[in-house]
C-alpha cells in the first residue's frame, strides 16, 4: 500500500497531472461560483479534454474540479445571496448577512478553511473505507451485482427528490437506452429500426451533454438575468486569524463528518448534507440561537459538510461503481469513455490509478485552502459574466464536446434531441441523474441477469437466496417503501 | 383546497404504459435462449418495469383527480424555446457544409440576441476571437478535425 501511495503522490506532482488539477480546481470554483452552473456541467465542459488525456491525469483534473465546484457554490452564496450550486444553500442563512455586515471576505475565508478541513477528512475517510469496502465486492456473483444494480437506482430514485415513481420511471428509461445497439450476448441489433449509427448503441457522452448542459440552457432562455453584482472594494481581509479559526474548527469537523456519512449514501449528496450539519452546527455551538444573523460557524458547518460529500461519494463511486451524487454519476460516465470502469476490480486491476485519486483529493485541499483565499479578491469579478455571453459559450462548448467522439456531427444530434429530453424532464419534474445511472449501470445489470441465470439453470430464486443478493433487494425495497410512507404521510399532514 | 394533479401527470403515466407494452412486445421479435436471458429477455424485463410504473403514475393522477388541461401557454416562452432549439438545428444541418469557422460566430451571435445581449459589438468580438480559440485549440491540441467549408 505505501508503495501505491508514493507512486500516487509522484503521479500527482507530474508537471501534466499538477498543471490540470490546478486547472480543474480553477474551473471548478468559477463554475461553482456563477449561479446556474453545476460541477456536473463543468465535468461535461471538460470532457473533451478528459477525452485526451490518460486515464490519471484525466481523474485528478475531474476531482479538482468536483472539490473546487463544492467550495465555489459558498462564493456567490455569501456575496449575492443566490447559492452557486444547490450544495451551498444553507451558506447563504449566515454568509449573506456576514456580507452584510461588510466581512464578505472573512466569510469567504472561513468558507475556505471548513472546505479545507472537510475535504481532508473525506479524503482520510476515502483512503480508509473504499479499499476495505472494495475487498468485500471482491466476493460479490453475478447475482449480487445484478442486485447492486437495482439497488443503486432506486436508492438514486428514493433520495432524488419529488416524484419517486417519475425518477424510477427515468432510471427506467435509462436502462432502456442502454439496450439500444447490438445484444452482448447474441449479438442482435435491438432497438435500431434499421438505423446502422444506431448498432453500436448510444454513446453516454452525448446523453450527458444534452441532459444535463443543453436542458439547462433551454431552461435558462426563459429566466430573468437578475444582474446581481457586489463591490469588489468591500473586500478586505479574508485570511481568517487564528482565534477565528479555533471557534469554527469544531463545528468544521463535525460537518465534515456528517458530509462524509451522507456522501457515502448512494443518491444524495451536498445540498442534503449541508442543511443536516447547520442544524447540528447550531445545536451545539454556543452561539446557535445567533445563527442566521451572521455566525461564522453557520458558514463553517455547511462549507465542511459539502466538501465532506466529495470523498464520501467517491466511495461507492469507486469500489462499487455505484455514485454517490449527480456529479459523481456523470464522473462515472466520463471514467468510462476513459476506459475505466469503476468498481471492486478496479483496486485490483489498477491499484496505482486509485492511490492517485486518493493522492491528489490530499493535495487538492490544500490547493484549494490557497485558491479559495486568492478567489475572494477576484470573485467579484468572475460573478459580472452575463448569461447572454455565457450561454452561446456554453452551447458551442457542448456542440464540440459532441462532436470530438467520433468526429461526426450525428452525436451532436443526439445531444440536442436528449436536450429537448432533459428540459421536458424537468419541467415534468423528471430527475436526470437516475436517467444516466440507468445507461450506465445498464449492461452491469443485464450481463449479470444472464450470467447468474446461466449459472443457476434459469432458476430466479439465486436473486432471493444469495444473501448478498438478498440484502440489496431488500435494501432497495426498504428504500422504496420509506420514501412511500414518507410521501403518503406528508400528503396526509398537508391535508 | 382540493389537491389535484395536472393533466399532463396522467398524459405521462399513459405514454410510460404504451412504451412498456411497445419494449415488452418488442422483447419477443428477439432471439430467445434455452438458458440466460438471451437477446429478447432484457427489453421484455425493462417492459415489465415500464408498465408498472405506467400504472402507478396512471393510478397516483387518476387517485388525485385530474384538473382540466390548460391550453394557454406563454407564448414568448415558448418562441425563444423554438428559436432556441431552432438555432442549434440549422447550425447542425449547415455546419457540415458551410464549416465550423463561419457557422460558430452566427450562431453565437443569434444566441447572444436571443439571450438579450445589448452591447452587441461586444458579443461580435467575443463569437469570433471565441470562435478562432475553439478552432486552433481543437484542430492543433486535441486533433479534432471540425467541419471545414465542403460547397465548393
Amino acid at each position: 500500500m505505501f508503495e501505491y501511495i508514493i507512486s500516487g503522490f509522484a503521479s500527482v506532482f507530474h508537471p501534466t497531472s499538477f498543471i490540470l488539477m490546478v486547472f480543474g480546481i480553477v474551473m471548478g470554483i468559477i463554475i461553482g461560483a456563477i449561479p446556474g452552473l453545476s460541477g456536473s456541467m463543468g465535468i461535461i465542459l471538460l470532457l473533451p479534454l478528459v477525452y485526451m488525456l490518460p486515464s490519471d491525469v484525466a481523474l485528478v483534473m475531474l476531482c479538482g474540479l468536483f472539490c473546487g465546484s463544492m467550495y465555489g457554490g459558498s462564493i456567490s452564496a455569501i456575496l449575492l445571496n443566490t447559492p452557486g450550486t444547490p450544495s451551498a444553500a444553507a451558506t447563504v442563512l449566515d454568509g449573506y448577512p456576514l456580507a452584510q455586515k461588510g466581512k464578505a471576505g472573512k466569510a469567504i475565508g472561513i468558507s475556505s478553511f471548513a472546505s479545507f478541513v472537510g475535504g481532508l477528512i473525506s479524503t482520510l475517510c476515502l483512503m480508509f473505507i473504499a479499499p476495505e469496502l472494495a475487498s468485500i465486492a471482491l466476493n460479490f456473483q453475478a447475482a449480487d451485482y445484478f442486485s447492486l444494480a437495482i439497488f443503486g437506482l432506486t436508492i438514486m430514485a428514493s433520495a432524488s427528490g419529488g416524484s419517486m415513481v417519475k425518477a424510477l420511471i427515468a432510471g427506467a428509461v435509462g436502462l432502456l437506452l442502454s439496450a439500444v445497439g447490438m445484444d452482448p450476448i447474441t449479438g442482435n441489433p435491438r432497438f435500431t429500426f434499421g438505423s446502422y449509427k444506431l448498432m453500436s448503441g448510444l454513446d453516454i457522452l452525448p446523453i450527458l451533454i444534452g441532459v444535463f448542459a443543453l436542458s439547462e440552457v433551454m431552461v435558462k432562455v426563459n429566466s430573468k438575468n437578475k444582474g446581481l453584482t457586489f463591490d469588489e472594494k468591500k473586500i478586505e481581509k479574508v485570511v481568517p486569524t487564528f482565534s477565528e479559526v479555533r471557534s469554527v474548527l469544531k463545528v468544521a469537523i463535525v460537518g465534515g463528518i456528517i458530509g462524509v456519512l451522507i456522501g457515502i449514501i448512494p443518491g444524495t449528496g451536498g445540498a442534503i448534507a449541508c442543511f443536516l450539519a447547520y442544524n447540528v452546527a447550531k445545536k451545539i455551538s454556543r452561539n446557535g440561537s445567533k445563527f442566521g444573523t451572521g455566525e461564522y460557524e453557520g458558514v463553517a458547518a455547511p462549507e465542511a459538510a459539502n466538501n465532506g460529500t466529495t470523498g464520501g461519494a467517491l466511495i461507492p463511486m469507486l469500489a462499487l461503481g455505484i455514485p454517490g451524487d449527480v456529479v459523481t454519476s456523470v464522473m462515472l460516465g466520463a471514467l468510462v469513455l476513459v476506459g475505466v470502469r469503476p468498481g471492486p476490480m478496479l483496486f485490483v486491476e489498477s491499484p496505482d490509478l486509485v492511490y492517485t485519486i486518493f493522492s491528489g483529493m490530499f493535495v487538492i485541499q490544500f490547493l484549494m485552502l490557497g485558491f479559495g483565499f486568492l478567489f475572494a479578491r477576484i470573485s467579484p469579478k468572475i460573478l459580472k459574466i452575463p448569461a447572454n455571453i455565457l450561454m452561446p459559450i456554453i452551447v458551442v462548448l457542448c456542440m464540440v464536446g459532441a462532436f470530438s467522439i467520433g468526429n461526426q456531427t450525428y452525436h451532436i444530434w443526439v445531444a440536442v434531441i436528449f436536450g429537448v429530453v432533459g428540459y421536458l424532464m424537468k419541467k415534468y419534474g423528471f430527475p436526470g441523474a437516475p436517467l444516466i445511472l440507468g445507461v450506465i449501470l445498464g449492461p452491469i445489470a443485464e450481463e449479470n441477469l444472464n450470467r447468474a441465470l446461466i449459472v443457476s439453470g434459469n432458476n430466479v430464486s439465486v436473486f432471493f437466496t444469495r444473501p448478498i443478493s438478498l440484502a440489496f433487494l431488500l435494501l432497495s425495497a426498504f428504500s422504496v417503501g420509506l420514501t412511500v410512507y414518507n410521501r403518503v404521510k406528508k400528503d396526509r399532514k398537508e391535508a | 383546497m382540493e389537491k389535484k394533479s395536472a393533466f399532463s401527470e396522467l398524459v405521462i403515466g399513459l405514454l410510460i404504459l404504451a412504451l412498456g407494452i411497445f419494449v415488452f412486445c418488442y422483447g419477443f421479435t428477439l432471439k430467445t435462449a434455452k438458458t440466460g436471458i438471451g437477446a429478447g429477455g432484457y427489453p421484455k424485463f425493462i417492459g415489465v418495469v415500464l408498465i408498472i410504473l405506467g400504472i402507478c403514475q396512471t393510478a397516483v393522477s387518476l387517485f388525485q383527480g385530474v384538473r382540466k388541461p390548460e391550453l394557454k401557454a406563454d407564448r414568448t416562452k415558448v418562441i425563444r424555446l423554438v428559436a432556441l432549439v431552432g438555432a442549434m438545428v440549422v447550425y447542425l444541418w449547415l455546419l457540415p457544409h458551410i464549416g465550423f469557422v463561419i457557422m460558430t460566430p452566427i450562431l453565437i451571435i443569434a444566441l447572444m440576441l436571443l439571450f438579450g445581449i445589448r452591447r452587441w459589438l461586444l458579443g461580435l468580438v467575443i463569437a469570433i476571437v471565441f470562435t478562432i480559440i475553439v478552432y486552433l485549440l481543437f484542430t492543433r491540441v486535441f486533433m479534432v478535425f471540425l467541419p471545414g467549408f465542403t460547397l465548393f
